[in-house]
């Protein structure tokens, strides 16, 4: 019988999560586009206000279903309902925004309890045009008591998205594997 | 393309293999030729990703996988094949593509020969980071005078920021660590020669990618005199590897230091990594002040077998669903 995983995407409006789901996904992804009636919170004229939805085949049959969460803070119970079960996040951020940490912020905590049980990754866009630096990002991180890892990226290239994928793959396996050691005296 | 080597082993080891400035599918070809070869070699061949690799397959016309080359047989002793460039190299330790099976052998013979006859003395000799390092361990120093070339800039150890003459771009790290780079610490009585340099070197930025990479390919495989073997180390961070390259040992090898501090061979033995690829690791997180000595009092750690994974064999295959290679 052939089983589904699931990965998250997750991040403020415009962050690039329909993106980068785009950029790995095996066919084009699924989105669930409207206009956008938030101007104050982003200038884009579309935006997910559902899933974006894309999936990867697995060899065995098995899937890898990939989801972007709709950005918008009133969304927010769906973050918590597509949790669960989910391997891991990637957390998107776009640095190009007056307060790039607040827009976070709320996403961050929803996604709090999946990031401590699995792994979490943190993706910074246009990094050169904010003024925070990924070292703010990654303090930023550590006064909320996560420890994860903090990259520029530019989700329109597929490596980028694959560098977050294999970071949030190695936490998974490094934590599994020092889960599978023991400290014993010599 | 030429093929590069490391200092002596003995023969019939295994070695590894690598290449530089390929066309995918050469790389591809590559190692699918080499799998076919098992055994029909002087030595055991394996291909790795890792620039620590005991021989070097370039491409004699990629001016930049020159210069790597160049440098990486500089601080340790190797053997080079080429792909080359048009019809005057015809030596022993070129090839040309598609590879041919009986070409490979002879050139992957006459490289292990070539490996057997340097002896080891190339790693005897100082790395540019253990160089850069010993530099930035000086007491009282403001900043350390680079010079490649006719480019002269500003490394401030305490800062990890470098001021240098134009944007300092992957292009332009690849072209520093292909020459030889000069190093001078200046203190507070140097400040004639600083505000000279300062007037040239106009770009400032963080200095982590050049670091990361001069630890990465100019520690001639010895680690730094700093980091002890018997010592554990975690990382104060992770570094960005967005800026620097996704290699997937380094992140295998810092999500094991994020997580735990570990000592040099517990972290071989959990990464299953070669030692040279570790070694290069922590020389490179070293000098980008990441790496930081564990002072709790701790026991060994000690592998338990038969573990069991609650994800199967699901993250293998996403691995291989998005050929992302696997670290270990």
């Amino acid at each position: 019988m052939s089983r589904e995983y699931k990965l998250l995407f997750a991040g403020p409006m415009g962050a690039g999560k329909t993106t980068a789901i785009a950029a790995i996904s095996d066919s084009a992804p699924i989105s669930t586009e409207a206009r956008n009636t938030d101007i104050a919170q982003h200038s884009k004229a579309q935006t997910t206000v559902g899933f974006d939805y894309g999936e990867v085949a697995l060899e065995g049959g098995d899937r890898l279903r990939l989801y972007g969460m709709p950005g918008q803070s009133r969304f927010d119970f769906i973050w918590k309902v597509a949790s669960a079960g989910a391997l891991g996040v990637v957390m998107l951020a776009d640095n190009s925004r007056p307060d790039p940490l607040a827009d976070l912020s709320a996403c961050i905590d929803a996604f709090t309890e999946l990031a401590a049980a699995h792994a979490m990754v943190v993706g910074v866009g246009r990094g050169g045009e904010g003024r925070l630096g990924i070292d703010d990002y990654g303090e930023w991180l550590a006064a909320r008591g996560h420890v994860a890892p903090v990259f520029s990226v530019d989700v329109r290239r597929r490596d980028d998205v694959l560098l977050l994928i294999d970071a949030l793959l190695n936490q998974i396996e490094t934590r599994e594997l020092l889960a599978g050691t023991t400290e014993s005296r010599a | 393309m030429y093929l590069s080597t490391t200092a002596a082993q003995a023969p019939h080891q295994l070695r590894r293999i690598s290449c530089i400035g390929f066309d995918w599918r050469a790389e591809v070809s590559l190692r699918e030729t080499l799998a076919l070869l098992n055994g029909r070699t002087t030595d055991q061949w394996q291909y790795t990703d890792e620039p620590v690799a005991d021989v070097l397959i370039y491409d004699s016309s990629n001016a930049l996988a020159q210069a790597v080359v160049r440098r990486t047989t500089a601080d340790q002793a190797r053997a080079c094949i080429c792909f080359p460039s048009n019809n005057q190299d015809q030596g022993e330790l070129a090839l040309r593509y598609p590879f041919g099976a009986s070409r490979l052998i002879r050139c992957l013979n006459h490289a292990s020969q070539s490996l057997a006859g340097h002896g080891g003395s190339a790693a005897d000799r100082e790395s540019l980071s253990q160089r850069l390092d010993n530099a930035m361990a000086l007491p009282r120093i403001e900043a350390i005078a680079l010079r490649v070339g006719r480019h002269q800039g500003l490394l401030y150890p305490a800062s990890r920021r470098i001021a240098w003459p134009v944007a300092l771009d992957i292009d332009e790290i690849a072209g520093m660590l292909g020459g030889d780079v000069e190093l001078t610490a200046l203190g507070s009585a140097d400040r004639a020669l600083h505000d000279a340099i300062t007037a040239q070197a106009v770009v400032e930025g963080p200095a982590e990618a050049l670091l990361w990479a001069i630890g990465m390919t100019r520690s001639g495989g010895q680690l730094l005199g700093r980091i002890q073997t018997r010592q554990a180390y975690r990382l104060r961070r992770w570094p960005d590897f967005g800026v620097m390259g996704r290699r997937s040992a380094d992140l295998r090898c810092t999500a094991l230091l994020m997580q735990r501090a570990l000592s040099v061979g517990e972290l071989t033995q959990l990464s299953g990594l070669p030692s040279a690829v570790i070694t290069a690791f922590l020389n490179a997180a070293s000098l980008c002040g990441l790496l930081v000595a564990d002072t709790a009092s701790r026991a060994p750690e000690r592998i338990l077998a038969g573990s069991n994974s609650r994800f199967g064999g699901v993250l293998q295959r996403i691995r291989t669903a998005f050929a992302l290679h696997d670290a270990a």
